[in-house]
């Protein structure tokens, strides 16, 4: 399988690790990357609370590179989903729209057809390589490991957007945890949010989410929480000291990127899935399944 | 004869008159097909005789009376469908009159606070003014709102006591439905950022509830923002919304110290000092911004948008 790479920029700045095990597990799995390197950002909540044509344009240009290259996308960050896939889906219905932003991409030489598809690394996991061939690759099976499944907004809802998972009860990681032989724990915060989208400017209102996803995931007796998304991971694993203050939870539940988690399950080295680049150390979980340094 | 089939609708009880603290109690109501939540109150009222208080009136989606919450959802009672198993209490964040009845004061208040009344400032230029459906769409995608503040309901932020300056989302859609018709000359930025708009973590969580499918952040709360971010720089969320688009300007993706910084000034920034160390360490922080590559066309497509303007 083939794709058209995009990381994003947490997956380029805050999160490295996250690129660094997708790119891992991509070789491990067989998934042919192409990243997007010209790309820009996908406007996260800020652009595309500015300007609109600005943010249909700079991700137009982005789906018509991908175009270009005759791949999909795939990204890793969830809030990078809904925007493109949110793009996508306007451009494609609303074909005087495509005009009026192809008239903006011609003048760098770009044309968007409305070809491509944009999905998410977990959604290729079971949708594309499917449960069953995926199961066959798991050589090291995360036993006793309890997985707080944390889903992120932006891979959620809306729904009639984005239509993967049921943004009410969602299972899709839930599955994957348990594919991966570890055990996904039934707690509320899995399919709340994070805070992040006002981590810059309100910074009390964000802390205080993320500090109740964490206080949740405890109560569950979770011993980490895995994210699909950088930004929750941002919210939840640099901040969680902060987060943490604001509910009375304690500060250290390791948070894992979802190709880390895979990643492992797939027999990867923890240092080839950057476990060590977190701010909450993630050696209990390695501890438990015993793969501590 | 055949089994029955059963709905076990376990409800909240509370009369606060009367009452130290809410209870619940579970019924077994017979199930008919294609039965909604309000057909399994009307009967636990009706034959269980108890008296469940709820409220409700049209029964079809119009009132917007009979919110409740089932199984942890925020929904209309008259058109949600009964599940086997469910767990029906009021909507939260209210005040219990009884049972299920909330005092809904509070929305209401938060949405006069949104002043939402067509104002007209200049007399009219001829009658009928001209006004064609595609002015129009913005605002008549709201219309269709029927103000039974379930998105509020579902709302993390206005769920918190410490913000009670947040309109919530049902009050930005009475809001946005003036400030997008096209004949409004009323002052809705300033609106707006009085009902903290920017409190918003943009989660959908309004969306996904709406009764009547309403994008309630995309088609209300995010069109609201970009109102202020155009004719706002008064407030650090305005101001945080155009930094970030500059930094795209710039360097094609954000680099988020620099974002910090500029957003907070140096000053706020240094506090995070010793996070940024932290984070720094473990390979977090890049002290001098990358640029993504291409970024000649990234600029050009800046100044495509900006000339269409």
């Amino acid at each position: 399988m083939k794709f058209a790479y995009y990381p994003g920029c947490s997956a380029k700045s805050t999160c490295p690790e996250l690129d660094i095990s997708m790119k891992a597990v991509a070789e491990k799995l067989d998934l042919e990357l192409t990243e997007l390197e010209v790309a820009a950002c996908t406007g996260a909540r800020q652009l595309r609370d500015s300007n609109e044509e600005l943010f249909l344009t700079l991700n137009a240009r982005t789906l018509a590179l991908a175009e270009k290259l005759e791949r999909n996308v795939v990204t890793v960050c969830a809030t990078c989903l809904l925007n493109l896939v949110g793009v996508n889906d306007r451009l494609r219905r609303d074909a005087e729209l495509r005009r009026k932003i192809n008239r903006n991409l011609s003048e760098i030489g770009l044309q968007y057809r409305g070809e491509c598809e944009v999905t998410h690394l977990l959604w290729v996991l079971l949708r594309d390589i499917g449960a069953e061939a995926l199961a066959k690759r798991i050589v090291r099976p995360l036993r006793g490991l309890r997985v707080a499944p944390f889903y992120g907004c932006h891979i959620l809802r809306p729904k009639d957007v984005l239509g993967f998972d049921d943004p009410d009860s969602p299972t899709s990681l839930d599955t994957l945890i348990r594919l991966l032989g570890a055990e996904p724990v039934t707690y509320d915060g899995k399919k709340r949010c994070c805070g992040f989208h006002v981590l810059m400017a309100k910074e009390d209102v964000a802390l205080k989410f993320s500090g109740r996803r964490l206080l949740e995931a405890q109560e569950a007796k979770a011993d980490c929480l895995v994210t699909t998304c950088p930004l929750c991971h941002t919210s939840l694993d640099p901040y969680q000291s902060a987060a943490a203050l604001t509910t009375g939870a304690k500060a250290d539940m390791p948070i894992i990127h979802l190709p880390q988690l895979l990643g492992l399950g797939l027999g990867l080295d923890p240092r080839e899935l950057k476990l060590d680049g977190h701010v909450v150390s993630t050696a209990p979980v390695l501890e438990k399944l015993t793969l501590g340094a | 004869m055949s089994l029955r089939e059963f709905v076990s609708a376990k409800i909240f009880r509370y009369d606060p008159t009367t009452e130290n603290s809410p209870r619940y109690e579970t019924f077994e109501i017979p199930f008919e097909k294609e039965m909604r939540v309000l057909d399994v109150l009307d009967y636990a009222a009706e034959n269980c005789g108890v008296g469940v208080g709820y409220r409700w009136f049209c029964g079809v989606k119009r009132c917007g009376m009979c919110g409740v919450t089932v199984n942890g959802k925020p929904v209309l009672a008259c058109w949600e469908k009964a599940a086997p198993s469910m767990l029906i209490e009021p909507l939260p964040n209210m005040p219990v009159i009884r049972d299920l009845v909330v005092d809904r004061s509070a929305f209401e208040r938060s949405t006069l606070d949104m002043e939402p009344c067509l104002e007209r400032r200049k007399p009219y230029e001829t009658f009928p003014e001209p006004l064609t459906h595609a002015d129009f769409e913005d605002a008549f995608k709201l219309m269709n709102c029927i103000e039974c503040y379930v998105c509020t309901a579902a709302c993390p932020v206005f769920a918190d006591a410490d913000h009670r300056k947040f309109a919530g989302p049902a009050s930005f859609v009475q809001l946005a439905k003036v400030a997008l018709h096209p004949k409004d000359e009323g002052d809705r930025v300033a609106l707006a950022l009085k009902g903290d708009i920017y409190a918003c973590v943009s989660c959908y969580q309004c969306s996904n509830v709406c009764p009547v499918g309403i994008n309630v952040l995309e088609d209300a709360i995010e069109k609201l923002k970009r109102r202020c971010a155009a004719h706002s720089t008064a407030s650090l969320e305005t101001r945080h919304a155009r930094i970030f688009s500059d930094l795209v300007r710039q360097f094609g993706r954000i680099h988020p110290p620099t974002l910090m910084r500029r957003t907070r000034g140096l000053l706020a920034s240094m506090r995070k000092t010793f996070l940024a160390l932290t984070m720094y360490r473990r390979g977090k922080v890049q002290i001098v911004p990358r640029s993504a590559s291409g970024m000649d066309e990234i600029r050009k497509l800046f100044d495509v948008v900006e000339r269409n303007k």
